[in-house]
């Protein structure tokens, strides 16, 4: 798959108290229920190896170093590159399974995002991830050109590990045609902006999402709020 | 008291709560008194915690120290309990003063606009006296930023300023062996009036004062440790993290204080988020396709020995272990072992989005059947329809919830073929350092010793478990404990077990674990069951798949060890049983009672109440009352304590089943003690169960 580039996980600078734990466990055996030291040993280790090894490439500007046109030139199978700004991210994609629309594409370090024409529909291995986001009240706005106002459903797991609903309050605008660059393509593409609230919350702030779709359907770019504490994640579909 | 045997668990919490932090903005919680209540300095406040806030507070002034933790139960409901320590009680005999106190507080009112919080807090309800005090407050908070208490003490908390009565109260400190509940004396006697202010100066700093409505007639007048130049107390708190504060204070006119305190939440991780990789999407089956629904797969050996170990293998990727798995047309059944999942839910998923890749699609039914320690714990069905149409639906883990089909797998047949070969016998060994510490002794000094554990598990069949652990001491430190006992000393000379001997055999045990029938899961278990006990323990649970509560029985026959920890047995010899019944309520909270015949002989009953969070972090507290009258139980009166245990997945974010585990108890007696068996069954069958699976189910798709 030419360059296909891993994901950088979130920092993990909650372990580096483990690291006074140098104690060292030994087991061995059949795979058996581990035992807390070998486990926050092993913690350690990956935090550990995670700092003095390689690193992955850095991201600038939501591009991992190194992808370029040229370098992804010989690839015809679909490819979508994701980043996560806030969290300084990014990776291309390969999809992995279609079920009822919905396309999984899966990160060489198993990380998946779920999109259904575009629109992120769920996200698994990210440390903050989209558990399920409800798309058809998105599309239908956007296959309507643009107009009214309707309510989505966006799902993720909470602190205490039970489902957090949030009920967006959503209206979708046809902003116009504009042509986007993505990694050096042009793409002649509607842009339209979605601006949603949540009326449970007293603060009122809201979020806005930008989708920028070719005459053919498919979503050349996007801007997608998903996670209260991660933000946003942005998608260019590099390969058709 | 004693702490479990693990490694610094206290050393990790402090330092991941030291990084929930790092923003530059503070987040201010409940601030703390001296005594580690929700308060101002000495004097306590109507502020209540967050539900579920567990708080530890250390505090210094004067030669006193104190440290306190606290737990919220319920959303009106908190506890504390405190270790005190007065140095140079006696000089002349260098003697320190040691203290075991527990506090109730109640919020009986949360602050509305125009309303104060208003609270009531029975302080050291429960020790032998020198704390005893009750109040009524209330707070009101100004422009945000200014906390304004008020209230009226009773107690020690009336000692100076006294503004009227309330009958008489008894004399505090006549109990001679305490541990009971002094009903008669809450809000009697004198009460006198306290007060303060809290400002909050910044978003880090803040300033206190009040004017405390405690005399100190012991530690100021009789002891002279400081003087009591004047009522009022001034202090300045500092929020070093999210989770962590200090303050500095000078105290009534005379000398300076210290505090630290920390709170964490275990609805809160210290690592939030997870770093659970992602799982295999559902393969969706394409049954237009010719050939699609044949079922004549299940006839040829090589097909069917191929979807055997390509399912083993899909199993062993997500953390689980296939056992056995029989396989029709049109339906699968699997046993799994999970022993990396801490969420039950989330192995399930994970299983059946492997399954989809690698059943034949004819399959259209498939079952899950947890297993542990060779027992079928549950059986969970699910239609392959389903799972391909709910993996994408914005509510998908309630549509699959309501077509999920839970129930008993002991009426779910398994034919001696169906298991995997290779699977048994299973053999693991580990090496590893342990932590000892035995705190407030007869002594109250900390013993304990460091060490080196070596334990082994062999599993030569399902069922069937050998267990056997060996310890040595590197370090140790223990000292006699001159402790008599009008009971058989089945606990009290526990020390002797440890003081002299370097090597000992922990455990040794057998096992043997079963279904007798429909809802009913058994075990029997022989050998070294503990450190000081030996025999043959057998235990019955009747626990239906989708109710609430468990009823079990357990019997004991034990012989009590050598102190040498070897194979010997001293002459005692009980048979001990009880019959337990458990209640699982309001999602979170599980009550149990035991009532039985205890090691010492002696009958009565244990009550416990749990909570048990959906992350796996579970806080609890018991009380043993037997026929053991309380003046020959010996200090205490009643066997009492608290267990925590925290999951590691909490404090690391990723899955992991292991567990920190806590135990503080009150002095060892020898009433109400049962014996230490590992393997009970109800905290394992439970997991698998309707009530269990239901607060985490959210995590099915994830």
């Amino acid at each position: 798959m030419g360059t296909v580039l891993a994901m950088r996980r979130g920092t993990l600078t909650g372990t580096l108290g483990l690291a006074l734990l140098a104690l060292a466990a030994c087991s061995g055996g059949d795979q058996g229920p581990a035992s807390m030291l070998s486990e926050t040993t092993g913690a350690a280790k990956e935090v550990i190896a995670a700092f003095s090894g390689a690193r992955p490439p850095a991201v600038v500007d939501g591009i991992p170093a190194g992808l370029t046109r040229e370098s992804i030139a010989g690839i015809t199978t679909p490819m979508l590159l994701v980043s996560v700004p806030s969290a300084r991210n990014a990776a291309t994609l390969a999809p992995a399974s279609v079920n009822a629309g919905h396309v999984t594409w899966v990160s060489p370090d198993r990380i998946t995002v779920t999109t259904r024409d575009g629109v992120v529909t769920a996200t698994r291995g990210l440390q903050y991830d989209v558990l399920s986001n409800d798309a058809a009240p998105t599309l239908a706005a956007i296959s309507a050109g643009g107009a009214g106002s309707y309510s989505r459903d966006l799902r993720h797991i909470g602190d205490d590990r039970r489902i957090s609903l949030t009920r967006l309050q959503c209206t979708m605008v046809a902003s116009g045609a504009e042509t986007v660059v993505v990694l050096g393509h042009s793409h002649a593409t509607r842009h339209f902006v979605e601006t949603c609230t949540d009326p449970a919350k007293a603060s009122r702030e809201g979020l806005r999402n930008d989708y920028w779709i070719g005459a053919d359907g498919v979503m050349w770019k996007s801007r997608q709020f998903m996670h209260p504490v991660s933000g946003y994640i942005e998608t260019s579909r590099l390969i058709r | 008291m004693k702490l479990l045997r693990t490694p610094c668990v206290a050393a990790m919490l402090f330092a991941s709560t030291g990084l929930v932090a790092g923003s530059a903005h503070a987040e201010r919680g409940v601030s703390l008194n001296f005594y580690g209540v929700p308060g101002l300095i000495d004097m306590p406040s109507a502020e209540s915690l967050p539900d579920a806030q567990i708080t530890a507070t250390l505090s210094q002034f004067a030669d006193s120290s104190r440290g306190t933790v606290g737990f919220q139960l319920f959303d009106r409901v908190g506890f504390a309990f405190r270790y005190s320590r007065i140095a140079n009680w006696d000089r002349a005999n260098n003697y320190t003063y040691f203290d075991r106190s527990l506090d109730l507080r109640l919020s009986l009112l949360h602050e509305s606009r125009y309303l104060p919080a208003v609270s009531v807090g029975l302080q050291d309800f429960l020790g032998t006296g020198l704390y005893s005090a009750e109040y009524i407050v209330a707070t009101k908070t100004f422009a945000d930023r200014l906390l304004v208490s008020a209230g009226l003490g009773w107690g020690r908390l009336s000692s100076d300023g006294e503004l009227f009565s309330t009958g008489t109260r008894p004399g505090t400190n006549n109990v001679a062996t305490g541990g009971t509940v002094q009903f008669k004396h809450w809000f009697r006697g004198p009460a006198a009036p306290f007060a303060g202010i809290e400002w909050h100066a910044s978003d880090r700093l803040s300033l206190k004062l009040e004017r405390s409505s405690d005399r100190y007639t012991e530690e100021a007048d009789r002891l002279a440790l400081f003087e009591r130049k004047s009522p009022y107390n001034f202090g300045l708190e500092y929020q070093l993290t999210d989770s962590a504060r200090v303050g500095a204070y000078y105290m009534y006119g005379d000398t300076f204080g210290l505090t630290a305190q920390i709170q964490l939440n275990p609805k809160r991780p210290a690592m939030p988020g997870t770093s659970a990789s992602a799982p295999y999407p559902v393969k969706v089956r394409d049954l237009a396709a010719p050939g699609a629904r044949d079922t004549g797969w299940a006839e040829r050996p090589e097909v069917v020995a191929s979807v055997r170990s390509t399912t083993a293998q899909a199993m062993s990727n997500d953390g689980m272990l296939l056992e056995s798995m029989t396989l029709s047309g049109t339906r699968a059944v699997v046993r799994l072992r999970n022993d990396t999942n801490d969420s039950a839910p989330m192995a399930l998923g994970r299983a059946l989005r492997a399954l989809t890749f690698v059943l034949p699609p004819s399959v259209e039914e498939i079952t899950i059947i947890p297993v542990m320690s060779g027992m079928a714990l549950s059986a969970i069905t699910f239609r392959r329809s389903d799972i391909e149409a709910f993996e994408h639906a914005p509510d998908g883990a309630g549509q699959i919830l309501a077509r999920r089909v839970l129930s008993d797998a002991a009426r779910v047949a398994e034919g001696p073929a169906d298991q995997i070969e290779g699977v048994y016998p299973r053999f693991s060994w580990s090496i590893q350092p342990y932590v000892s510490a035995s705190l407030f002794g007869a002594h109250d000094k900390l013993l304990g010793s460091i060490g080196i554990s070596a334990s082994t598990l062999y599993e030569p069949a399902p069922g069937f478990v050998l267990r056997g652990s060996v310890s040595h001491q590197l370090f140790s430190r223990y000292e006699p404990d001159g402790v008599t006992s009008v009971l058989p000393p089945v606990r009290s000379l526990g020390i002797e077990y440890f003081r002299n001997t370097r090597t000992a055999l922990d455990d040794a045990t057998a096992s043997y674990y079963f279904r007798p029938g429909a809802d009913l899961y058994g075990r029997i278990t022989a050998g070294y069951l503990e450190r000081m006990f030996g025999g043959v323990s057998a235990e019955v649970l009747w626990k239906p798949v989708d109710s609430p509560l468990a009823i079990g029985a357990e019997i004991n026959w034990v012989k009590q060890r050598d102190f040498d920890g070897g194979f010997g047995f001293q002459d005692y010899s009980v048979v001990t049983g009880h019959v337990s019944g458990y209640l699982n309520f309001a999602e979170d909270y599980t009550a149990a009672v035991h009532a039985g015949r205890y090691l010492a002989g002696d009958l009565g009953a244990t009550f416990e109440l749990s909570r048990e969070f959906a992350n796996g972090w579970r806080i609890g507290a018991y009380a043993t009352l037997t026929d053991v009258p309380f003046k020959d139980f010996g200090e205490g009166s009643f066997d009492k304590g608290i267990v925590a245990q925290m999951p590691l997945s909490w404090l690391l974010g990723k899955p992991t089943r292991s567990t920190a585990g806590l135990n503080l108890n009150s002095l060892q007696r020898d009433g109400g003690q049962r014996v230490r068996v590992d393997g009970r069954l109800y905290g394992s069958v439970r997991e698998y169960h309707k009530q269990d699976l239901a607060k985490e189910w959210g995590l099915f798709w994830r």
